[in-house]
C-alpha cells in the first residue's frame, strides 16, 4: 500500500505544478452560484411558485453549491493523462512500474484530487454556507460520504474507460468532451433530474449517470427516506463492480494492443 | 547461471496498409490491406549472470523488438522467453520489479517533476531501505555530476542531462538485470565515459547483468566481453569481442580538416578517400600502421584544424561478415 | 485581398492537419454539436416544468440561445487559439519568424489559429437562430442590428483574446485566464435583466460581455434607438481600443527583451 501511496504524492507534486488550474477553477464557485442564484430567483417569482419540482429556492441554491462541491471530490482527468501518454510514447514508463495500469492512475488521480480538496473544498463551504446550505444530520451526512466514495469510483472507471481508447483512436480530446458534457447533463450538474419526464427519470434510475452527482445531491438534502437511500447506494456498488469489469476487459484488450505493435 | 533464455523469438508487425483518399478510406473499411513486416525472424540466445553483452546491428534491425519483448512490454508472435524465471509479457508485474531498463526515445521519469522526485517514488516503488537509497542516491548522483541537474524539472534538462538522470532511475533499486536501449543519445565524451565507468562498477561490484543495445561500434568496444550481432531480424555473430576487434576492426576512418590546403597525401597503410581543398578523409589499416604514428605524421606536416578517428560504420563490419560466411 | 489569400492559405493548412486525424476530428464536431444542444434541451425542460425566464417565451429564449452560441462559435472558429498560438511561438522561438514577415504580426498570429471545429457551433447556433425567427416577431430594422451587434460581440471577445495574448508575452501561463473568461462569460448564458444591478452594470459596461447574446437579441425582439445603440456599442469600443494597446505594449516588451 505504501507503494500506492508514493503515487499519490508524486500526483500531489504535479497537481502543484499545475495549482493555477485549481485556483482559477475556484474562482469560477462564485460566479457560478451567483448565476444560478439569480436564474432561480427570477423564475421562482415568475412562476409565482414556493416549490418546483420538489424543490424549494433554497433548496435549489444549495443544489448547485453541492454540484459543484461533489464536483470537486469526484473529480478525475485520467483520460487526459492517458491521452497525453500515448500521444508522447510514454506510456511504456507506467508499464514498466510494477503496477496495474488501473492502480497506477487512480492512486496518481488520488493525489490530483487530494490537492484540489485542499484548495477548494473550504472556500467552496464558505461561498456555500453564505447561499444559504445547511449541514445535513449525522446519517445522511454518512450516507453523503458512502456515496461520494461510489460517485468518484465510477467517475474514475468512466475516465479511465474512455482514456484507454486514446490506445486506438489515439488523440480523444472530442470524446472527452463528449464524455464531460454527457456525464454532466445525464449526472443532473446542471438541471435537477426531476425536471426529466417519469419515463427518463425511471432509465436514468438503472443507468450510472446519475450516481456521480444527483444521488449524493440528493442524499445530502434529506429529499430520501434512508432505506432508499441504502438501496440506491446499491445500485451505485453494483455499476462499480460492472464498469470496473468493463474496465479490466477493456485494459487485457489494450495491452493487447500496445504490446502488439510495440510502441 | 543463465538469466536469460531466448528461443526462436519471432515477431512480426502487421500494419494497415493506409492510401490517401475517401475512396480508399471506404474500400479499406471492407477490405483491409496489411503491411507485413518481420522483426525477428526467430532468434535464439542465452545470456548469464554477470555478463556485460553489446546488441549491436544497425538501424531497423531488431535490437528494439529485442529489448521490449525482453522488458515484458511486447508480445512476441512465436518463441519462448524466460528472464529470471518469467515469462516477461505475461507476468509483467511481478517481473519487471526485478529490472532496470532505459529507453533512449521515452523517458520514464517524471516529466513535470525533477528527476529527484521520481527517485523517491523509486524508493517507495522498489521497497529500497531508506539507508541503502540514500548511499546508493549519493553515490550515483555525485558520479554522474546530477547534484544540481536532479533538482530541476525533467522537461528543462538537456537530452545529456536527461539520459544520464534515467540510467540513475534504472540503477537506483539495484536490480538484477539492465537493459539499456540506445541510451547514449545525447551524451558527450565526458558523460559517456562516466557512465562506461559507472556501468562497469556497477557489474563488477554488484554483479549486475546488463544488455546495451547500440549502433556505434566504439562506444561497446571498451564496455563488453560478449557481442551480439543483428541484422535484418537475425543473430549474425554471438561470440568474444576481441574476435571481432581483430578481424574487423583493423581499419579506422581518419577525417582531418585543415588550416591549410595541401594535396597529394600518402602515407604506409593509408588508403585516401577523399582529398578536397582543406578536407581529408584516410582510410587506416591498423596492422601497418598505428593511429599514433599517423596522426604525428599529420601534426607535423600539415596545418591540422581538426581530426577525428572513428571505426567503420557497423553496417560495413556486417557485410564482410556476410561475405566470409558465402566464402565458408 | 493578400490578407485574404493569406488566410486562406492557413485555412487550407489547418484543413489537412484536421484531416490527419479524421476519426478525431469528427468526433471533436460531433462533441460540440452535443454539448451546444444541451442547452436547448434544458431549455425545454425548463419551459415545461416552470413559467420560465421572466419576460422571454420560450421561442424568444431560444434565439437568445442560438445568437450566444453562434457568438462563441465565431469566437472558436476565428480567434480563440491565438492565445495558444503565441505561447507556443513565443516558446519555440518561432515569434521572431512573425516579426520579421511583411505582414501586420497580429492579423498573421489570428490566421493561423483558425479552427475548423467552430463551424459546429456557427451551424448550431444559425439552425436555432433561424428555428426561431419564423415563430417571433420582429421588425426589419432590428434585423440590421442585430447583425451589426453580433459583429461587435465577436470584435468585444476577439479583444479579450487579444489581451490575453498579450499578457502571455511577459506571463507565459495564461491558459487560467482563458479558463476564467469561459467562466465568467457563462453570466451571458441568461438575460442580464435576472440579474442584481451591480452584475447587470459589470456584465453591460466594466466587462460587456452582455453584447454575446442579450444586446443582439434585445435589439431584435424589443426594437432600437439610436442613443441604445450608442450606449451598447461604446464599451465595445472602448475596449478594442484598449486591447490594440495592450497588444501594442506587448509586443515592444517582447522585442525588447530580445524574445
Amino acid at each position: 500500500m505504501r507503494e500506492n501511496f508514493a503515487l499519490t504524492e508524486a500526483g500531489f507534486k504535479v497537481g502543484l505544478i499545475y495549482r493555477l488550474h485549481y485556483f482559477a477553477s475556484l474562482l469560477s464557485v462564485p460566479v457560478s452560484l451567483l448565476i444560478y442564484f439569480y436564474l432561480w430567483k427570477a423564475i421562482f417569482a415568475y412562476s409565482n411558485a414556493t416549490v418546483i419540482k420538489g424543490f424549494t429556492l433554497d433548496e435549489m441554491v444549495s443544489y448547485y453549491v453541492l454540484v459543484m462541491l461533489v464536483g470537486f471530490i469526484t473529480y478525475s482527468e485520467c483520460d487526459k493523462w492517458i491521452e497525453e501518454s500515448v500521444v508522447r510514447g510514454d506510456t511504456i514508463m507506467a508499464l514498466l512500474k510494477p503496477y496495474r495500469f488501473i492502480v497506477w492512475h487512480y492512486f496518481f488521480e488520488l493525489g490530483l484530487t487530494g490537492l484540489g480538496l485542499i484548495i477548494e473544498i473550504l472556500p467552496v463551504f464558505v461561498v456555500g454556507f453564505f447561499f444559504g446550505l445547511k449541514i445535513a444530520s449525522i446519517p445522511y451526512l454518512i450516507l453523503f460520504v458512502i456515496s461520494l466514495a461510489l460517485a468518484s469510483a465510477l467517475y474514475f472507471l468512466v475516465t479511465f474507460i474512455v482514456g484507454l481508447t486514446s490506445f486506438w483512436l489515439f488523440k480523444i480530446g472530442g470524446l472527452r468532451r463528449v464524455k464531460r458534457s454527457m456525464l454532466a447533463f445525464l449526472g443532473g450538474s446542471m438541471l435537477p433530474l426531476t425536471f426529466f419526464p417519469e419515463t427518463v427519470q425511471n432509465i436514468f434510475l438503472v443507468l450510472p449517470f446519475q450516481y456521480m452527482r444527483y444521488i449524493p445531491i440528493l442524499i445530502y438534502l434529506e429529499k430520501y427516506s434512508i432505506p432508499y437511500s441504502i438501496t440506491l447506494l446499491g445500485i451505485a456498488a453494483t455499476w462499480v463492480i460492472l464498469l470496473y469489469v468493463l474496465a479490466r476487459l477493456m485494459w487485457n484488450a489494450a495491452f493487447k494492443k500496445f504490446a502488439g505493435a510495440g510502441t | 547461471m543463465v538469466i536469460i533464455q531466448v528461443k526462436n523469438l519471432k515477431k512480426v508487425f502487421k500494419t494497415h496498409k493506409r492510401e490517401p483518399g475517401l475512396g480508399n478510406a471506404l474500400k479499406s473499411l471492407v477490405k483491409r490491406k496489411y503491411l507485413v513486416k518481420t522483426a525477428l525472424k526467430g532468434i535464439s540466445f542465452e545470456i548469464n549472470k554477470g555478463e556485460v553483452v553489446g546488441f549491436i546491428g544497425p538501424n531497423g534491425a531488431g535490437k528494439s523488438t529485442t529489448v521490449k519483448a525482453l522488458s515484458g512490454v511486447l508480445y512476441p508472435t512465436s518463441g519462448d522467453v524466460n528472464v529470471l524465471g518469467y515469462t516477461p509479457w505475461k507476468d509483467r508485474i511481478k517481473y519487471v520489479r526485478n529490472i532496470g531498463v532505459v529507453f533512449g526515445q521515452k523517458t520514464q521519469l517524471w516529466w513535470d517533476l525533477p528527476a529527484i522526485d521520481s527517485y523517491y517514488l523509486n524508493k517507495q516503488i522498489y521497497r529500497i531501505p531508506s539507508k541503502e537509497f540514500k548511499r546508493r542516491l549519493n553515490y550515483m548522483l555525485k558520479y554522474l555530476d546530477l547534484r544540481e541537474v536532479s533538482k530541476k524539472p525533467v522537461r528543462d534538462c538537456s537530452l545529456g542531462e536527461r539520459m544520464k538522470c534515467e540510467i540513475v532511475a534504472a540503477l537506483l533499486h539495484n536490480p538484477k538485470l539492465v537493459f539499456l536501449d540506445e541510451a547514449s543519445i545525447g551524451l558527450d565524451i565526458i558523460a559517456k565515459n562516466l557512465v562506461r565507468d559507472f556501468i562497469i562498477r556497477q557489474n563488477q561490484e554488484q554483479g549486475t547483468t546488463f544488455l546495451i543495445t547500440t549502433h556505434d561500434m566504439q562506444e561497446i568496444e571498451r564496455l563488453c566481453q560478449r557481442l551480439i550481432i543483428i541484422n535484418h531480424g537475425e543473430i549474425i555473430y554471438d561470440g568474444g569481442i576481441e574476435h571481432i576487434k581483430k578481424r574487423y576492426l583493423k581499419k579506422k576512418l581518419v577525417h582531418v580538416k585543415l588550416e591549410t590546403k595541401k594535396n597529394n597525401f600518402s602515407f604506409k597503410g593509408v588508403k585516401v578517400i577523399k582529398e578536397k581543398d582543406y578536407e581529408i578523409v584516410l582510410n587506416l589499416d591498423t596492422q601497418i600502421s598505428s593511429v599514433k604514428d599517423l596522426v604525428d605524421y599529420l601534426l607535423k606536416n600539415y596545418n591540422v584544424a581538426d581530426i577525428n578517428i572513428s571505426d567503420p560504420p557497423i553496417e560495413e563490419i556486417i557485410e564482410k561478415i556476410y561475405r566470409e560466411k558465402k566464402r565458408i | 485581398m493578400r490578407y485574404l489569400k493569406l488566410w486562406m492559405q492557413y485555412v487550407a493548412i489547418q484543413l489537412a492537419k484536421d484531416m490527419a486525424y479524421k476519426t478525431n476530428f469528427f468526433i471533436k464536431v460531433l462533441s460540440l454539436i452535443i454539448a451546444d444542444v444541451i442547452g436547448p434541451i434544458i431549455t425545454i425542460l425548463l419551459y415545461a416544468n416552470t413559467a420560465g425566464i421572466p419576460g422571454w417565451t420560450f421561442e424568444e429564449f431560444i434565439l437568445f440561445q442560438g445568437t450566444f452560441i453562434l457568438v462563441f462559435g465565431l469566437g472558436h472558429l476565428l480567434f480563440f487559439g491565438v492565445p495558444f498560438e503565441v505561447v507556443h511561438m513565443v516558446r519555440e522561438g518561432e515569434f521572431n519568424k512573425i516579426l520579421i514577415a511583411p505582414i501586420n504580426p497580429l492579423m498573421n498570429v489570428s490566421f493561423r489559429s483558425f479552427d475548423l471545429e467552430g463551424f459546429a457551433e456557427v451551424i448550431t447556433g444559425m439552425v436555432l437562430i433561424m428555428w426561431a425567427l419564423f415563430r417571433v416577431d420582429f421588425v426589419l430594422m432590428g434585423m440590421i442590428a442585430y447583425v451589426i451587434l453580433i459583429v461587435a460581440a465577436v470584435l468585444f471577445m476577439y479583444s479579450v483574446f487579444v489581451i490575453i495574448s498579450s499578457i502571455s508575452f511577459i506571463v507565459v501561463k495564461t491558459y487560467a485566464l482563458i479558463d476564467l473568461f469561459f467562466k465568467t462569460s457563462d453570466i451571458a448564458r441568461y438575460p442580464a435583466s435576472i440579474y442584481g444591478s451591480a452584475l447587470r452594470f459589470f456584465v453591460s459596461f466594466l466587462f460587456p460581455i452582455a453584447i454575446a447574446a442579450y444586446y443582439p437579441s434585445m435589439s431584435l425582439l424589443r426594437g432600437v434607438s439610436w442613443p441604445w445603440m450608442i450606449q451598447v456599442l461604446a464599451p465595445v469600443t472602448a475596449f478594442f481600443i484598449f486591447a490594440l494597446i495592450i497588444w501594442e505594449v506587448g509586443m515592444k516588451r517582447y522585442t525588447a527583451s530580445g524574445g
